[in-house]
């Protein structure tokens, strides 16, 4: 069974998780965090679907259009070329 | 009409652009090699805007949604940034064009508010769909990735509020950090902050209930 503490360790992990993910943490919050989801189960079974939903959002991210950005690197040589 | 940008337009509505070097420093010494203002911790102009550009490309998209509307609004940010380069500290360098792209897309475009903050709003219309013009919405792209989306993810994105969404969608889609997304939304980091810990709440709650 899960003791008190551990189930408040398990809380402010919850809570926490997202700025682990996104590498926000402070270091020791970090490494509080880390050791936690190292001893705990259930904590990495909700890290592991958090990173699934990640990658999953991450995926919308469609390539652009390689020849609208030839075309505005083409502007930016433009830009700086030499003028004097 | 409430949203996001409406409420925060009035400063940065009146920005206008940042102004050309002064006549006695033309932008142009700055950015010539040989300029003595070229020191060795301030790299070049071209370098540091260059691997931005796909960024700031998907960002106008999702503030515009039009493709040719967001590579006019990159076109000009690209003019404004190269005008400003010598009053950038150098700190920060997708932030601070990500600042002149809002107020770029603020100031020509005189939107009431973002394609992205739309109550609206839906994946065909939000997400960046570069090569497509804006008025074919029924591409095969279009087709291809509707089909590739889990309809679940979809419908929760839509089912969030556009501020929370717009938060959700800079940060875990675009990639932004915490202080682009402000730039882009024009509001503290410590809101998009925020903002998203409660739009990836409602977010994994929605798609839970979706069966995700």
């Amino acid at each position: 069974m899960m003791n008190p503490w551990t189930l408040l360790r398990c809380r402010w992990t919850a809570r926490h998780l997202d700025r682990y993910l996104d590498v926000t943490l402070s270091e020791p919050d970090r490494r509080r965090l880390a050791a936690h989801l190292v001893a705990c189960l259930h904590c990495r079974d909700n890290e592991r679907n958090r990173r699934a939903i990640r990658a999953g959002l991450r995926a919308l991210q469609p390539d652009v259009d390689p020849a609208a950005v030839r075309r505005l690197e083409s502007s930016l040589r433009d830009l700086s070329g030499p003028t004097r | 009409m409430s949203s996001l940008f409406g409420s925060d337009l009035g400063p940065d509505g009146m920005v206008s652009a940042p102004s050309p070097g002064s006549d006695d420093m033309p932008a142009t010494d700055v950015l010539s090699p040989d300029s003595a203002h070229q020191t060795e911790d301030r790299p070049d102009f071209t370098a540091v805007v260059a691997v931005e550009i796909a960024v700031l490309l998907r960002v106008a998209y999702d503030l515009t949604g039009s493709a040719v509307d967001a590579e006019d609004v990159v076109q000009e940010t690209l003019i404004r940034a190269h005008q400003g380069w010598d009053r950038f500290d150098g700190r920060y360098p997708r932030a601070w064009l990500l600042t002149i792209l809002r107020r770029t897309f603020l100031n020509s475009l005189r939107r009431t508010r973002p394609a992205l903050l739309a109550d609206d709003w839906s994946l065909d219309r939000g997400r960046p769909a570069f090569g497509v013009p804006s008025s074919q919405t029924e591409s095969a792209e279009d087709i291809v990735l509707a089909a590739h989306y889990a309809p679940a993810t979809v419908a929760a994105l839509e089912g969030l509020s556009p501020d929370h969404r717009a938060a959700l969608w800079l940060v875990d889609v675009e990639d932004l950090s915490y202080r682009e997304a402000a730039q882009v939304l024009g509001v503290p980091e410590g809101t998009v902050v925020s903002r998203l810990s409660r739009a990836r709440s409602r977010f994994r709650a929605a798609i839970s209930q979706e069966g995700f």
